[in-house]
């Protein structure tokens, strides 16, 4: 099996539902290189699934252009658009065997029986099935359903490969195992994918790139790196991962992104920003609550636990009010100064615990931290 | 109807089928006792059944084996002189014979009109669609004797058809299209319909968008995504509805009764002129026995074809 790698670009793609006011997917730009594979993630609601039924071509969009290899797919009918989908549901066809569904996508393009027969072998091999072929969808696990769906929508070679939330029905242990098994697959064949996804290591763990959508637009379009060290925005921030703000009372911009900051709790610091913050309005500085270091206070040059301390960087007195055990982290939130509360996930250290009332200190590499502004 | 009813709430559990889980009992020990129990809660019906339909039928049948003496007396012996009197008499074969062509005529015609509803009130997504399955089926509000008077209105020479057609000088005579076999069957369609457009959507569970649009999305046109996937889903429901159609309408009397003005001959009718004009009971009883035969096969037959579906 092979994949003609195919480009895909959303120019100004709109979804306005009748007697709604606002648009569910509001003119967004995407591109989607050859043999990415795109993560969109968002909550429910954001539009993120429209989207993909609009790329599938099984909802019409209001306006904007779907382009696929140069050419604009709209009114392009969904059986022809030579697309692999992978629902939710997965949406096998329960009258039929495994053989049949993942061979109906090869009779409907007319190929010849031995065709149809060889291509479908592969394929089930591709997803270790081959030894089900004659059973019928209700008679296999989640998991092997997940994986003939994978298959029927593969086997046709697709210009694009559309996955809905394909992982969404699965147990946690098998989710993760699934997760590896699509990424594997998908880099080995090459094919341009789209990923629906509302779950955030999903995204992180098999996405090129994230596209974060919030309320119809696409508020960040970055791979996951960038998107859980460099933010956007406050929601981009808050929806991936944990975070902290510290709202700033004055900023300067130094150019090349780069900040002067000042607030209450930490004084004046210089850091890195989201380009072209203007005012210290709604401006504010993301720490993730794993890059913070915490001691108890006194314990001048204390073992610290999780983050590095750094000589010279801002400490912050508290004091603990909530400990949360999970195992491998503590999740401590801790009172500051401004009447703030601050999240600080610790790796746990045997024989060692902060305890709900523990007077610390809270201090950070002022390189962790980052300024986004009030979009 | 039970055994429609029951057929047809199963099509998912294929026979032979044997992959699939064992249903989750409780342990070992509750087993038997919990057997017990759930056929403990079948008894109310069972004394039902037996006694509002069991009896009934035997005593049918012990009528049947009697004979209807030379002055109209009955007269109680152990014979089966009524079933060859029917099945001797080409009268009563041609009986058997309308009673089955406007059997499968109904049916055929309640299914074909059903189905689009049928399948446009599952998918709806509209908040109307309470309100619409209920326009669908509230014709059952209004008694079957009224809907066929409302039938002879409109179809009978005077009716309102012949009147606009006279009217209009298309034709010289009116249509005969009353006291008939087409105006019965045009009727008892019309009276049948919401039990075949119940049957379906109930029968279309198996249906669902997604399975469409993933044939869409491999390549299967619209018209390939009926006849491969919308079609074969939705089978069962449809042989329910026919079934359903086809029992009700050879068990009709008042409708054949009322539009066929007599003209009409089939088992229901001919049951009740045996049973109230001729006094032949034995003779009413055959003919019900055999209706009952009837019945039987057809049930069989349905059986036989959900179960094919099931194992494709």
């Amino acid at each position: 099996m092979s994949s003609a790698q195919a480009h895909l670009e959303l120019r100004g793609l709109n979804k306005t539902y009748p007697n709604t006011e606002s648009p569910a997917v509001d003119s967004i730009d995407l591109n989607v290189a050859e043999g990415e594979l795109v993560a969109l993630l968002g909550p429910s609601g954001c539009g993120k699934t429209t989207t993909l039924r609009m790329v599938a071509g099984l909802l019409d969009p209001s306006a904007g252009e779907i382009v696929v290899n140069g050419k604009d797919l709209v009114g392009t009918p969904v059986h022809k658009r030579g697309m692999g989908m992978v629902f939710q549901s997965y949406a096998l066809f329960p009258h039929m065997t495994v053989a049949e569904n993942v061979g109906f996508g090869l009779q409907m393009r007319k190929l010849p029986r031995k065709e149809v027969k060889d291509r479908v072998q592969e394929a089930l091999a591709m997803v270790q099935l081959d030894h089900l072929a004659q059973r019928r969808p209700a008679a296999l696990s989640g998991g092997q359903q997940q994986r003939v769906a994978l298959a029927r929508a593969l086997v046709v070679e697709p210009t694009l490969l559309l996955l809905d939330e394909p992982l969404s029905n699965l147990d946690a242990k098998l989710r993760e195992a699934m997760r590896r098994e699509i990424k594997q697959i998908q880099q080995r064949l090459g094919t341009t994918t789209l990923f629906v996804t509302h779950d955030q290591d999903e995204a992180l763990d098999m996405a090129d790139k994230i596209a974060i959508m919030h309320n119809g637009v696409i508020a960040q379009y970055a791979p996951p790196e960038e998107i859980f060290d460099r933010p956007a925005t406050r929601f981009v921030a808050t929806f991936v991962g944990k975070a902290n703000f510290i709202e700033a009372t004055e900023v300067v911009g130094r150019g090349g992104g780069r900040y002067r900051v000042s607030s209450d709790l930490l004084g004046t610091l210089e850091v890195e920003g989201v380009e072209g913050i203007e005012a210290a309005e709604d401006a504010a500085l993301v720490v993730r609550p794993h890059r913070l270091g915490v001691r108890r206070r006194g314990e001048s040059s204390a073992p610290q636990i999780g983050g590095e301390i750094v000589p010279g960087g801002p400490v912050v007195p508290g004091r603990v009010v909530d400990s949360a055990y999970t195992g491998n982290v503590r999740s401590l939130v801790v009172d500051v100064p401004d009447g703030q509360q601050i999240m600080i996930d610790e790796l746990t250290v045997r024989d060692r615990a902060l305890a709900i009332g523990d007077e610390v200190e809270i201090a950070f590499d002022p390189d962790d931290a980052f300024l986004v502004g009030s979009r | 109807m039970s055994a429609a009813k029951t057929t047809q709430g199963t099509p998912g559990a294929a026979p032979g089928d044997t992959s699939r889980p064992a249903p989750l009992l409780p342990g070992r020990g509750n087993r038997s006792r919990t057997r017990w129990e759930l056929l403990a809660l079948l008894i109310p019906g069972l004394i039902g059944l037996l006694l509002a339909f069991i009896l009934p039928v035997l005593a049918m049948f012990r009528m049947s084996l009697n004979e209807h003496g030379t002055a109209g007396a009955l007269v109680e012996t152990i014979s089966i002189a009524s079933y060859q009197a029917v099945l001797s008499d080409p009268f009563y074969w041609q009986v058997i014979w309308n009673t089955l062509v406007m059997g499968f005529g109904c049916a055929l015609a309640a299914v074909v009109l059903s189905y689009p509803l049928a399948l446009f009130l599952v998918r709806t997504t509209s908040k109307w669609k309470g309100v619409l399955i209920a326009l669908a089926i509230a014709p059952l509000l209004t008694s079957a004797v009224a809907r066929t008077f409302g039938w002879i209105a409109i179809l009978g020479d005077q009716g309102m058809i012949n009147s606009v057609l006279l009217a209009l000088g298309v034709v010289e005579t009116p249509l005969r299209m009353n006291n008939n076999m087409f105006g019965s069957t045009v009727a008892l369609v019309e009276i049948l319909m919401p039990y075949s457009i119940l049957a379906m959507i109930s029968g279309f569970g198996r249906l669902n968008p997604a399975l469409e649009e993933a044939a869409g999305s491999l390549g299967a046109s619209k018209f390939k995504v009926f006849t491969k996937v919308t079609l074969p889903l939705t089978l069962p429901g449809i042989f329910t509805g026919f079934l359903l159609v086809f029992v009700l309408a050879i068990s009709a009397f008042v409708t054949p009764r009322l539009m066929g003005g007599g003209r009409v001959f089939i088992l229901a009718t001919e049951i009740y002129n045996e049973a109230t004009q001729t006094l032949n009971w034995p003779l009413a009883s055959a003919l019900a026995m055999i209706l009952l035969v009837v019945f039987g096969l057809f049930i069989l037959l349905y059986q036989r074809a959900v179960k094919r579906i099931d194992q494709g």
